[in-house]
């Protein structure tokens, strides 16, 4: 063996066992036909105003939706190293919809705490500059007093993965989160300009470096590709606030509606389906869920799992 | 040579301080959007750091899914400035869009008729913790963070409105697009593919409301006179395979109107060198057709 082909051989095993090494986190299917509900939705009767009221709405909500689906213990077990993916992806204060309610955070990280988990990380790969998004979303705050490592991401961590995908063969991920072993992905609904609506799948793209400009040139297959290899141990989507236009950057208070709903399934395709009617939109039309049932990586009849539906306030 | 010049004065007077920190040696090649921010920086503000840039092809880097449209609105390069003035911060994007009617389309493909507008550019919206207008090539939005944020905004937007220049009107078409029944803030430019037709664009778009019936008024903007009757027989041939096209002489001479199943119905008719197209009409919106073929002779 010559000095390029040991090179590229200790390079394929990297990669190997880096894929190998997502493999807790990603047999959640098994876990989600066998245990419990597979989505939960739980909508507060009202909107109220103030920040305070809201924070306790989105604490409520989270709880509430977690528990729909059977409670923490379901996912997280003693022990565990949980990455919590917020959207943190820009200079957005929460009102703005834009980012992640800083509450369901704090929320999901207190409840994995509480079913034993021994570390939370939550972080994102930021659009706008990172330090900035981290402090304006109210996110690092909020998952720093809840016990949670949070931390902006550096370049030099991301290493190519072999991801076999339809559009994507390998691409860079957070070599961070190729350690842990569950893996919480936490959108927030909103409009995009390019593919209808950000979604859960989307915001997986916040584990990707590189040019991610280039999952734009086929949404639906990389973003397919992109959750089909990270399959989250459980998604659980923030619609409190939606920005219904000019997403994903948004910034216009105008462009905010109240929904007042928290969402929580262990079904990428399903949880996004149900995600993309909070926007107006017909599960069909949006391109990855479409394609996400079409490689049976969820469902995109979303009410066939019987959602769990949970009224509150 | 003249950028090897400027490069050498730029560098030159960085060294004895006579540049502020906000500007820097490796900015010379935006010259024009570093004049916009030059220092006093408006309010007192301090720059946080040098003004950064990015162009089509990185843009992604600073907004991600956001800056496709900007792309495809022809954008040419963007200044992005975070400042700080009491315990406001401040972020002040500025798109070059290269020309008017792309900086008005740009701006236009973000609002929507229900913003609260402000006197400001050529024309702007506000809300609470935004001011975005635009103003000849230049798309501008300003956020702004922290108690007392508005009106920092509004003192940055009438600087750097006074920095953009005197010229604060809107595209010279849009005042000759028939003003009766027409819904404020509507119009739009569209540089590509409007109603995903490539002979249609580019093209403005003005909604027309009347009796709860709203109709769209598209007035492309061909090279000539024989490239418009060409974009209209080429609009004849899509209904007339998708649906049903027909001649509509009481309408005017070469006029046609037709419908399908998932357009709609629509009358049109040649301008010169405009094709004017009026969908979902009504009685009403053939009025429109009339009129707009009337101010725009």
């Amino acid at each position: 063996m010559n000095d390029s082909s040991r090179r590229d051989f200790l390079k394929t095993c990297a990669l190997i066992g880096a894929a190998m090494k997502l493999g807790p986190f990603a047999g959640q299917e098994a876990l989600a036909a066998t245990t419990g509900p597979a989505l939960s939705i739980a909508h507060f009767r009202s909107s109220p105003e103030s920040p305070d009221a809201i924070a306790a709405e989105a604490r409520r909500l989270t709880q509430e939706a977690v528990n729909g689906l059977g409670g923490m213990g379901r996912f997280i077990s003693k022990g565990d190293v949980v990455w919590i993916k917020p959207n943190i992806g820009w200079n957005r204060v929460p009102e703005q919809a834009a980012t992640t309610n800083p509450d369901v955070v704090a929320t999901l990280i207190s409840l994995s705490y509480q079913a034993g988990a021994r570390r939370v990380i939550v972080s994102d790969n930021s659009c706008n500059p990172s330090v900035a998004c981290f402090a304006r979303s109210g996110i690092q705050q909020a998952a720093q007093k809840a016990g949670a490592e949070c931390f902006t991401m550096e370049d030099r961590k991301f290493r190519k993965t072999n991801l076999n995908g339809k559009a994507l063969p390998a691409w860079e991920l957070y070599g961070d989160v190729l350690g842990v072993n569950k893996f919480i992905n936490v959108p927030i609904v909103k409009h995009h300009g390019l593919c209808k609506a950000t979604l859960s799948m989307k915001n997986l793209m916040g584990v990707a470096g590189g040019q991610r400009n280039r999952f734009h040139q086929d949404l639906t297959n990389t973003l397919v590709d992109l959750a089909t290899f990270i399959k989250p141990t459980l998604v659980v989507m923030d619609a409190i606030r939606v920005l219904t236009a000019n997403g994903p950057v948004g910034g216009n208070l105008a462009d905010v509606k109240r929904k007042d709903t928290v969402a929580a399934g262990t079904d990428q395709v399903a949880i996004d389906a149900f995600g993309a009617t909070l926007l107006g939109y017909k599960p069909q039309e949006i391109g990855y869920v479409v394609e996400g049932h079409a490689r049976r990586l969820g469902t995109i009849d979303f009410e066939s799992l019987k959602p769990r539906r949970i009224e509150v306030g | 040579m003249l950028r090897l010049v400027s490069f050498f004065l730029v560098t030159f007077a960085a060294v004895c301080g006579l540049v502020p920190p906000s500007l820097s040696a490796q900015d010379v090649g935006h010259p024009e959007l570093l004049r916009l921010v030059a220092e006093p920086l408006p309010d007192g503000s301090i720059a946080q750091s040098p003004a950064s840039f990015y162009s089509p092809d990185n843009l992604y880097e600073y907004m991600d899914g956001g800056a496709d449209i900007f792309v495809l609105y022809g954008v040419k390069s963007m200044l992005h400035l975070d400042a700080k003035v009491r315990t406001v911060d401040v972020t002040v994007d500025i798109f070059d869009m290269g020309s008017p009617n792309a900086a008005f389309g740009m701006y236009a493909a973000e609002r929507s008729p229900d913003y609260d507008f402000i006197a400001m550019g050529a024309e702007g919206y506000r809300n609470k913790g935004i001011l975005n207008f635009v103003q000849g090539r230049y798309y501008i939005k300003l956020a702004g963070f922290g108690d007392g944020a508005d009106p920092v905004l509004e003192a940055w937007a009438k600087a750097l409105s006074a920095r953009v220049g005197s010229d604060t009107a809107l595209p010279a078409m849009l005042t000759r697009l028939p003003s009766n029944h027409r819904k404020p803030h509507s119009e739009q430019y569209i540089p590509n593919d409007p109603l995903g037709h490539s002979f249609l664009g580019p093209a403005y778009v003005a909604s027309y409301e009347f009796n709860g019936h709203e109709s769209k008024l598209f007035v492309t903007l061909s090279e000539n006179e024989n490239d418009a009757h060409e974009r209209l027989k080429q609009l004849e041939a899509h209904f007339s395979k998708t649906g049903e096209c027909a001649a509509a002489p009481d309408i005017g001479a070469g006029a046609i109107r037709g419908k399908n199943s998932f357009e709609g119905s629509f009358v049109a008719k040649v301008q010169g060198h405009l094709l004017l197209l009026v969908l979902n009409p009504t009685t009403d919106g053939e009025r429109i057709l009339r009129e707009a073929a009337k101010s725009l002779h």
